[in-house]
């Protein structure tokens, strides 16, 4: 700081506490000291979320990341708040790819998948529950879960998710 | 940002007379009057980068960090290095920033039924924001240039300028009338739906026609129209909200009204500093201080801040969106004070040469 700066902070501070209230200068400081304190542990917090600085994250990067760990409840809500507060700027909901899941033509998966598309959400459910019941593959629950995640039946949806990955965790740990 | 006083008056009929600028000729039109948004959006419409999903993308985060997020924070910047500002704005300066905190509060304990309000008086009082920043800086050049404006003249001016506002108002679909008339009631009103539809087009027709008018009456009934800038600084409002919007790059828009923000306020800032009496540093010195500081003060606030609140057990989503909304209606209200002309030390700013 040079010396026009050291004189001139105690002039300001000087006029600072001539001009308020001691009880405005008592709540000034504690909210100065909240808000100062809650900006370190802020940046702490968006190095553990992201292991980065906060410019990198915004919600629905953390909503991707935490799908991405398997928090899929949380990951849910981040992703309905934002798209329910600002919808035109935000992801209202998670980007999963679920081109990977097994379906014969015709089948109940094929018409979960086609119902899904079409945001046909209530046939993508009833024609995944069949196909589920058949053929329990992994991805034809995050399939479900998408659907009934547009249905408004989060905690539903992220059973649904949870399962596929336990179905996938073994496989996993097999692969070497 | 509004200003209501005139210098001295020039009786020359003119229909372009030309602007006392601030700085320079090019250093004024492109960063104030917003023409080097016209130029990037040229440049990046021809080279393919518009859409969001370019690599351009990558980088927007840090120049909406650094040209909108700090604009948000130069004003309470302003606010607190302003001489005299506790004693001349007691509730601005001390009340208002412990409000901001309290309906922040309210508005993440309960999103989804009065942060979302939080949110949409944000994005309506926005585009309300940018018109009245248009025709402060329009009525500050053509001032500063020597020209006056009677009270309908002034009047109409400000018309000009709200037009891109009631575009807004009527085109938005989270906020606006769309937030005071939700979907569902206009859905059941076919005719009314169609008549706002048809009225939006009409308006936006009308932000781009009607400075065409104003121009040829303000010369035919004074003798003398805006300064060029001016009008740039009005017909570039219009191309934020409606083209920019069309062609879904209104991210440029923040950045470059953050920009033209940034310099008007830094130039205030640095013209008070430096007729203090015991000033030593140079306008640079006080011109880069002013930068970084708001640019420290938009970092921490912006996207630091939520971090905390998500700390504190809320969702990033709400954090950082209601964060964001409560520093921009906190910026909104503190704008509409800093610029008042008459009463302050802006009028020497705006009319010294």
């Amino acid at each position: 700081m040079s010396v026009e700066g050291t004189r001139r902070l105690p002039r300001t501070l000087g006029a600072w506490r001539r001009d308020t209230s001691p009880i405005y200068q008592a709540l000034f400081l504690a909210a100065l000291l909240v808000l100062g304190s809650s900006f370190v542990a802020g940046f702490v917090e968006s190095l553990r979320l992201f292991g980065l600085p906060p410019i990198h994250g915004d919600a629905t990067i953390l909503g991707r990341t935490l799908l991405e760990r398997g928090e899929y409840a949380t990951a849910l809500d981040e992703f309905r708040l934002a798209g329910l507060i600002d919808p035109e700027n935000y992801d209202a909901r998670p980007q999963l790819d679920f081109s990977t899941a097994r379906s014969a033509p015709g089948s109940a998966a094929q018409r979960g998948r086609t119902s899904l598309a079409a945001g046909r959400w209530v046939e993508a459910e009833r024609a995944l529950r069949e196909a589920l019941a058949s053929d329990p593959q992994p991805e034809l629950h995050d399939l479900l879960g998408f659907a009934l995640y547009e249905l408004g039946k989060r905690e539903e949806a992220a059973q649904q998710f949870e399962r596929a990955r336990a179905l996938r965790a073994p496989h996993a740990e097999r692969t070497p | 940002m509004s200003s209501v006083a005139a210098a001295a008056p020039d009786s020359s009929h003119q229909f372009l007379p030309p602007a006392r600028v601030f700085v320079n000729r090019p250093f004024d039109y492109l960063a104030i009057g917003g023409g080097l948004s016209l130029l990037v959006i040229v440049a990046l419409a021809l080279t393919g980068q518009l859409a969001a999903a370019t690599p351009a993308a990558t980088w927007i985060p840090f120049l909406v960090l650094a040209s909108n997020s700090a604009h948000f924070a130069a004003s309470s910047v302003r606010l607190y290095t302003k001489p005299g500002a506790f004693r001349q704005w007691p509730f601005l300066s001390m009340g208002l920033p412990l409000a901001t905190l309290a309906v922040l509060g309210v508005g993440l304990l309960w999103p989804e039924r009065i942060g979302w309000h939080l949110q949409a008086l944000y994005l309506t009082w926005s585009p309300f924001h940018y018109a009245a920043q248009a025709f402060g800086l329009a009525c500050m050049y053509h001032y500063r240039s020597g020209g006056t404006l009677g009270d309908i003249d002034r009047r109409l001016v400000f018309g000009t300028c709200m037009l891109p506002f009631v575009f807004a108002f009527l085109d938005a679909r989270d906020s606006g009338l769309a937030w005071l008339l939700p979907a569902q009631v206009l859905a059941g009103q076919p005719l009314l739906e169609q008549a706002v539809r048809t009225s939006s087009v009409w308006v936006a027709l009308l932000v781009f026609v009607t400075p065409l008018l104003l121009a040829a009456r303000l010369y035919t009934k004074t003798g003398r129209g805006l300064p060029a800038i001016s009008w740039l600084i009005i017909v570039t409002n219009g191309i934020w909200w409606i083209v920019f919007r069309f062609v879904d790059a209104f991210v440029w828009a923040t950045v470059f009204h953050g920009l033209q923000y940034l310099a008007i306020v830094t130039i205030f800032h640095v013209k008070e500093q430096t007729a203090q009496p015991d000033n030593r540093r140079s306008p640079v010195a006080h011109a880069v201080a002013f930068y970084a500081m708001s640019l420290g003060l938009g970092y921490l606030l912006f996207y630091v801040w939520p971090f905390a609140y998500r700390l504190a057990g809320f969702g990033l989503a709400e954090s950082m969106l209601l964060c964001a909304a409560v520093i921009s209606i906190h910026h909104f209200i503190v704008d509409r004070y800093i610029w008042r002309l008459r009463t302050d030390s802006n009028y020497r700013v705006v009319t010294e040469r």
